[in-house]
This record gives C-alpha cells, sequence and structure tokens, in this order.
C-alpha cells in the first residue's frame, strides 16, 4: 500500500479528472502524472480504489467504474452544472453530495423514478436546495447496510 | 440506495424489498444533511483520503442518531 500522502495526492489526481471530465482516469494517466512506472501506478490506482469505500473497478478489469459520488458508467442520477450533462452520480444518495464538488455553482440531478419512469429532479447550490421537483421526493434504502460491503445497497 | 417521486411510488416499486417498505424510506432534506456532514464537504482538499474520509464511521452513525435511525438496518449489526 502506498504511504498516505501518495495517497492523498492520487485520490485528488482522480476526483480532479471526474469534476473536470465526468469520468475517471486510466491508471496510465495516473502513472504519467505521477511520474512513475506504469505498473507502479497501475498499483497506487488499485490502493486508492481499496482505500475509498465504496469505489470500484470493472470486475476482472482496471477501469474505474464508481468513484462516489461520481460514476463512469451511466446511471439513472444525471447531473448538470453550468447547463453541461456530463456527471453521473453514484446513487441517490450520493446525488445529494455533488453540491460539494462544485462550489458556488448550482447543480441539477435529473432521474427517473423507478416506479412510475417519470422525471424527478433537484437543484443545489452550496449545499442548499433550489428547487426540488416533486416536493415529495424520498430516499430509499432497499437492503440492510453491511459494513464493508456497501456496494450491495446500491441494488 | 435511490430516490423516487414519493412514498407511494417506493411501496408500489417491483423491486422493493418488503421488509425495507417503511424503514428504508429517509426524507430529501434528511439526505442532504447525511451527505452534507464534513467528510463530503473537504471531498477537494488535498488531504481528503487521511484526513476527512476516516471521520465517515462516525457522522454515520452521528447522522442516524439524530434522525432516529440508529438501527442495525441504517448501521449494519
Amino acid at each position: 500500500m502506498a504511504d498516505p500522502r501518495t495517497l492523498d495526492r492520487a485520490f485528488k489526481f482522480i476526483m480532479g479528472r471526474f469534476v473536470a471530465t465526468g469520468h475517471g482516469p486510466h491508471y496510465t494517466e495516473l502513472a504519467a502524472a505521477f511520474g512513475v512506472a506504469v505498473e507502479e501506478g497501475r498499483l497506487l490506482f488499485h490502493d486508492v480504489v481499496k482505500a475509498f469505500s465504496p469505489s470500484w473497478l470493472h470486475p476482472e478489469t482496471d477501469y474505474l467504474v464508481s468513484f462516489p459520488p461520481f460514476h463512469s458508467l451511466p446511471t439513472q442520477y444525471r447531473v448538470t452544472v453550468d447547463g453541461a450533462q456530463k456527471w453521473f452520480a453514484q446513487c441517490g444518495f450520493e446525488a445529494t453530495a455533488m453540491t460539494w464538488l462544485f462550489p458556488g455553482k448550482t447543480v441539477r440531478v435529473d432521474a427517473p423514478c423507478l416506479d412510475c419512469n417519470e422525471l424527478l429532479a433537484f437543484e443545489m447550490r452550496d449545499g442548499q436546495f433550489l428547487r426540488v421537483e416533486p416536493g415529495t421526493m424520498v430516499g430509499h434504502l432497499n437492503q440492510p447496510r453491511i459494513p464493508g460491503k456497501d456496494r450491495l445497497a446500491f441494488l | 440506495m435511490n430516490l423516487f417521486r414519493g412514498e407511494e411510488h417506493v411501496r408500489r416499486w417491483a423491486l422493493l424489498n418488503p421488509a425495507a417498505a417503511v424503514e428504508g424510506l429517509i426524507p430529501l432534506a434528511d439526505l442532504a444533511a447525511w451527505f452534507g456532514m464534513p467528510s463530503r464537504r473537504h471531498l477537494l482538499d488535498d488531504d481528503y483520503l487521511s484526513r476527512w474520509y476516516p471521520e465517515r464511521d462516525r457522522e454515520r452513525r452521528t447522522a442516524m442518531e439524530r434522525l432516529g435511525k440508529a438501527t442495525p438496518f441504517w448501521l449494519g449489526s
């Protein structure tokens, strides 16, 4: 496992890439940014994912899928900032944390309701709700939490 | 960990776990309070992983206690 300072720097690099582009980097990019060999970058990439739960790679690959509150693969939670919809939230709960990644900006989350497929939406800025539609919107956890296995809660 | 247009939509959801029909509900404002605790507010900090991420378990318990949800369902056994 990399040292804490290196993990912090790698975390910052990955999170910054999500904020800027809506997608996580490939480990070769991490290696280049850190000036290390490709394999060292790949191992550092894995170390960050292991250290930051619940983030995960696509099974049997080195491709980053989930890095909360972001998700590289499309989910139903579409995030729009400055008129650009290029982000996805990992889940509905993490969608409410998106506001902290875009300080001073209005963050809009649009999603279909899994029951009726009608849209729901909210807007936040610096942690405050600006709009919630419909006002009856609720969150729901469908399975009891199992510590260390937080991925199960997304089902 | 999903959002629905209202409680009745949760009850009608095809994949609902009946045991979570009531206990699994959480108001949107409560979610924002939970996900607005320091470990989320500092996600852009240089020392996030070492300084703030370790706070998450303690924050979860604090949030659940405030919301009256400090149960095995929300905290794990």
